[in-house]
């Protein structure tokens, strides 16, 4: 155990890790998620790749929300984009999905663009409450598009494949995503330690104190909107690719406040604090089934009819929560355990 | 004439709810500066509530009415003293996500409470039909308009007239200021929820009346927001006409354009509006100083 | 460095390897004793009261035919997951009942999520009958193990339509308003076609959007269209709220609305308004002389609470299972998915009870296209019905 950490230039400072220990267990765990397949049933699996697409999305909007202080209400009008124009151009131009989802990132990331110029002279709950419009309009637009979108008929796909491999099977589709995710880690991971996240970060702090040090908030505050609206359009895609078949009402508003959720659940700022909270939150229901379990049968059936109620109150009971007490979230939480631990027994 | 007249009525009674829950927004935004998503929710709480009392407990809607009342500033109280002042000092979008939780804590405690059936509302003050020249309106409407005027002169003359409003207006400008000027602050704040969670009671019982109580009525309060943005929201009287604005608005463009707009509309407005005037038609311009 | 990753690499690749082998195998839910029948309903959810009574139809049914020994000798076992009618856990739902082991499928939610499960029930062949929510998309194309209960909504609509026209002699035009979703359309299209084979006058249909409470613009639309009777498509709540609105202006007019417009809370908030509507059914109303046999073993195999749960939805899943166990039971000791189907396809004339006349899957795998015509007596809370069964 180490009792100290002292960095002594600024290539170790932004270093991704500068801690050998650290990428031995972040090396272990990619084993053992490559391993996963033959330790557990298919359904895990499922699971797996529903938690995988849903912390895409939520490392997107972390990028956004987390990382630049700009609030998104408009997390499923982002989702919806990404996931029709994927299906879209697969069912109705015969582009193939490797084609088909870069596609649905960069046209999500372009739209996003229609949002971030107004958010230019908007903060806080007013670019919340525009995201949020934009959800409602981008939803009224497919479905009164027919000709564009087969409106209210969703779109279906065919069994897709990528680069060789069988994505419709439940361990093909499992392996792209972890691949995906893995790829979408390391480039927010990477991004923020460059000018590019620092500026945002300093947004984020005081924008007026940033544009005075000389950081130019048109194009950061643009920038941050396409790369988050990018990244949470791949997310989108992934969606339509996992069901084959989507419609509007897959992209419930609800989701926009399960996104918000999840980052501030895991920790905000923070890619592994994107992905545990969209775990938990995505879990939550199988860990609220686990726990009736132990209840009197007559208990069980009169609670399992209010599965997802009982799990709304917990997500905003653990919200609130976690608001008020760690604003650190998970990923908070593990930093001050691990840090009381290497002090011990000093005080931190 | 006839059609456009009757559109414009039952636009402005549907305005008259969103401006009550507009209303309720903007006098906690006036005075604490947080906004409050839970609003639409606190609603169909204070809905429910009146519900069980005027239906299942059969108290007669002039005492019904009062104690809702009481109970939805009890609430408000509550939810100010629980969640919202301890978290007074953080940005802003603490605050706002605290509140988002708490909206969902109350959708889902009210479908686990009440079920997720939609129920009818009866109360005296329903099931008349009002004609006034060409105009057909229900009874029911026609008193969500006058509580909308009621509540809307109500909050004008106590913001002017009354010791505590202009304590909530001198809040509201100068929150410093106005503690070395001995105002209790806190306590503005707490009444600033209470008034608020009343307003939108009102709404509710309004609402209920009008259509049925159900699970979905916590829309209503997304729908309101673009009144509010439009009126200002840091304008309570603005933030009623944006109500009425938006209402007639939604009402005229599904009569005279269709294709689904009526819903939409009010957030078509605001995303113009903020690209326009962000601060709204009757709201101040912020400046900020470093 | 260079090492870690190097074996890291080996590691990597033997895993792989040692994943693409046979994995779990996944049981098709029959074992000697057993036959698993899956559920993916709303048990939860605004769409909650629908799912949970078409649960307590196939556990009636199953109850049924285990107290009379099983199906040669196996035991039927019901297990349902709740969707909460969102359609990425309908598609959740499914891939877990599979992975633990099921037969069959009756309860498919609603169209959204039935199409998100579709594929996956192509692959892995399970023997389905779509019951909660007629979609055509299901069995058009028509697919080996897919089929459906129940008329389409064109048909249920239309069938309204054409017996308001022929006995209550509508004065004016038809109107039309609807939600804007994929059950819109199907509501559309039996307003199309009264317009092309009832020689109708109509005005343009009016769309609304889903979860809209508000119907007053809309009515007042056609009302100064001269609005003569009125296709609800609305599923529910809706039908009840546009009505209140015709009553402003006294326009008292037949309106016709789908099978959810009979469940009890609806008819409750129709009742305010003092109107009378109609529906229609594939099924003999819960209350009448065709369901007789079922609402016995109701009483025999459901609590009290259960039994108040019930509805329309209840009878047409029990149909729908003893559809299912009538195709079991032809294939004998030899129960395959493969073989199921097979014999949903080409079993006639099953009997169901009296609920519906006897019922076959023909062509194009769609039983009880018969339907007759309901009138809701809102205020008395009773449901009449005006027709015999008849296709349209």
């Amino acid at each position: 155990m180490r009792s100290g950490h002292a960095v002594e230039d600024y290539r170790q400072l932004v270093a991704l890790s500068d801690n050998p220990i650290t990428w031995f267990w972040v090396g272990l765990l990619i084993l053992l998620l490559l391993a996963l397949p033959g330790l557990v049933p298919t359904y895990t699996l499922v699971m797996a790749s529903a938690v995988g697409i849903a912390a895409i999305g939520a490392i997107g909007l972390n990028l956004l929300t987390g990382t630049t202080g700009l609030i998104s209400l408009g997390q499923a009008g982002f989702l919806a984009v990404g996931a029709y124009t994927c299906a879209l151009l697969m069912a109705d131009y015969g582009w193939p999905a490797e084609a088909a989802m870069p596609a649905a990132a960069i046209f999500t990331g372009l739209l996003s663009l229609v949002i971030g110029v107004p958010s230019l002279r908007l903060k806080g709950l007013y670019l919340a409450i525009t995201t949020l419009a934009f959800s409602l309009i981008v939803t009224h637009f497919i479905l009164y598009s027919e000709n564009l979108t087969h409106g209210p008929f969703g779109v279906r796909i065919a069994n897709p494949t990528m680069l060789g491999m069988d994505i419709a099977s439940d361990v093909g589709f499992y392996y792209f995503v972890g691949i995906l995710l893995l790829l979408v880690s390391l480039f927010a991971l990477n991004v923020m330690r460059t000018r590019i996240g620092r500026a945002w970060i300093a947004i984020r702090d005081h924008d007026i104190a940033a544009q005075v040090m000389g950081i130019n908030l048109v194009h950061y505050k643009l920038l941050a909107f396409f790369v988050s609206s990018s990244i949470v359009g791949l997310a989108g895609a992934l969606t339509t690719l996992r069901l084959r078949f989507i419609n509007v009402e897959v992209f419930d508003l609800l989701i926009s406040i399960e996104a918000l959720a999840m980052i501030i659940v895991g920790g905000l700022g923070s890619v592994a604090g994107s992905i545990l909270g969209a775990a938990f939150i995505v879990l939550l229901p199988e860990g609220v089934r686990i726990l009736l379990d132990f209840l009197t049968p007559e208990m069980k059936t009169a609670y399992s009819n209010y599965v997802y109620e009982v799990r709304g109150l917990l997500i905003g009971a653990i919200v609130i929560i976690i608001l008020r007490v760690e604003s650190g979230g998970l990923v908070g939480i593990w930093m001050k355990t691990k840090r009381y631990w290497i002090n011990w027994p000093l005080p931190i | 004439m006839d059609y456009l007249l009757n559109i414009t009525a039952s636009g402005l009674v549907l305005g008259a709810m969103y401006g009550l829950i507009a209303m309720a927004f903007s006098v906690i935004y006036k005075t604490t500066g947080v906004v409050n998503f839970a609003q639409g929710e606190m609603m169909m709480l204070t809905a429910y509530i009146a519900w069980s009392l005027g239906m299942t407990l059969a108290l007669p809607f002039w005492l019904m009415l009062p104690l809702v009342c009481v109970i939805a500033a009890l609430i408000g109280g509550l939810v100010e003293y629980a969640i919202i002042r301890p978290m007074m000092g953080e940005p802003p979008f603490a605050i706002i996500m605290a509140t988002m939780g708490l909206a969902i804590v109350i959708r889902s405690l009210t479908i686990l409470l009440w079920g997720v059936n939609a129920e009818g509302f009866d109360a005296s003050v329903k099931g008349g039909l009002l004609e006034i020249g060409p105009v057909v309106l229900f009874s029911e409407q026609v008193f969500a308009l006058a509580v909308f005027l009621l509540v809307s002169v109500g909050i004008w003359a106590f913001m002017r007239f009354t010791r505590v409003g202009t304590a909530m207006r001198a809040t509201a400008l100068d929150e410093s200021a106005a503690l070395l000027m001995g105002i209790n602050v806190r306590r503005i704040h707490s009444l600033a929820w209470a008034i608020s969670s009343i307003i939108a009671a009102l709404a509710g019982v309004c609402f209920a009346l009008a259509f049925s109580r159900s699970p979905s009525m916590w829309f209503l309060g997304l729908q309101s927001f673009p009144a509010s943005i439009l009126g200002g929201l840091d304008a309570p009287l603005g933030s009623a006409l944006g109500g009425l604005l938006v209402g007639v608005s939604a009402n005229l463009s599904e009569g005279y354009i269709g294709q689904g707009l009526k819903e939409i509309s009010g957030f078509v407005i605001i995303i113009l509006v903020l690209m326009i005037r962000p601060y709204g038609l009757f709201g101040r311009r912020d400046l900020e100083r470093v | 460095m260079k090492r870690t990753m190097h074996s890291l690499g080996i590691m990597a690749a033997a895993a792989m390897v040692w994943a693409t082998g046979p994995a779990w195998a996944s049981g098709q839910g029959v074992t000697d004793t057993e036959i698993v029948i899956g559920n993916v309903l709303p048990m939860s959810g605004a769409a909650a009261i629908t799912g949970r009574a078409a649960h307590l139809g196939t556990v009636v049914a199953a109850a049924e035919i285990n107290a009379a020994g099983g199906i040669n000798g196996r035991k039927i076992k019901v297990v349902t997951e709740d969707d909460g009618y969102v359609p990425a856990r309908s598609f959740q739902s499914l891939k877990k009942m599979l992975a633990d082991g099921m037969f069959a499928l009756i309860g498919t939610s609603g169209n959204a999520g039935l199409a998100a499960m579709l594929p996956v029930l192509e692959e892995e062949k399970v023997p389905t009958i779509v019951t909660l929510s007629p979609s055509l998309a299901a069995v058009n194309p028509v697919r080996p193990n897919i089929f459906m209960l129940g008329a389409s909504y064109e048909d249920m609509l239309f069938a309204q339509l054409k017996y308001i026209k022929e006995n209550r002699s509508p004065k004016g035009k038809l109107g039309l308003l609807r939600q804007d979703d994929d059950f819109g359309n199907q509501v559309e299209l039996a307003f199309k076609r009264a317009e092309a084979e009832l020689k109708v006058e109509t005005i343009p249909p009016i769309r609304f959007k889903r979860g809209q409470s508000d119907f007053s613009a809309e009515v007042l639309k056609l009302r100064s269209s001269g609005i003569g009777w009125l296709i609800s498509g609305g599923p529910v709540v809706e039908t009840p709220a546009m009505m209140k609105e015709l009553m402003k202006y006294q326009l008292n007019i037949p309106v016709t609305s789908v099978p959810t417009g009979m469940l009890a809370p609806v008819v409750k908030l129709a009742a305010a308004t003092g109107m009378n509507y109609f529906s229609a059914d594939y099924v003999s109303t819960l209350d009448s002389e065709g369901t007789a046999h079922f609402r016995k073993l109701a009483t025999q195999y459901l609590s009290a609470a259960e039994q108040a749960d019930m509805s329309r939805y209840s009878v047409t899943a029990y149909v729908s299972s003893l559809l299912m166990f009538n195709a079991i039971k032809t294939c004998g000791k030899n129960v395959t998915r493969d073989c199921v189907s097979e014999k949903l396809a080409s079993n006639k004339n099953v009997d169901t009870t009296g609920i519906t006349p006897p019922l076959s899957f023909g062509k194009d795998h769609i039983a009880a296209k018969a339907i007759r015509v309901i009138e809701v007596m809102s205020t008395e809370n009773k449901l009449v019905e005006r027709t015999p069964f008849a296709e349209y």
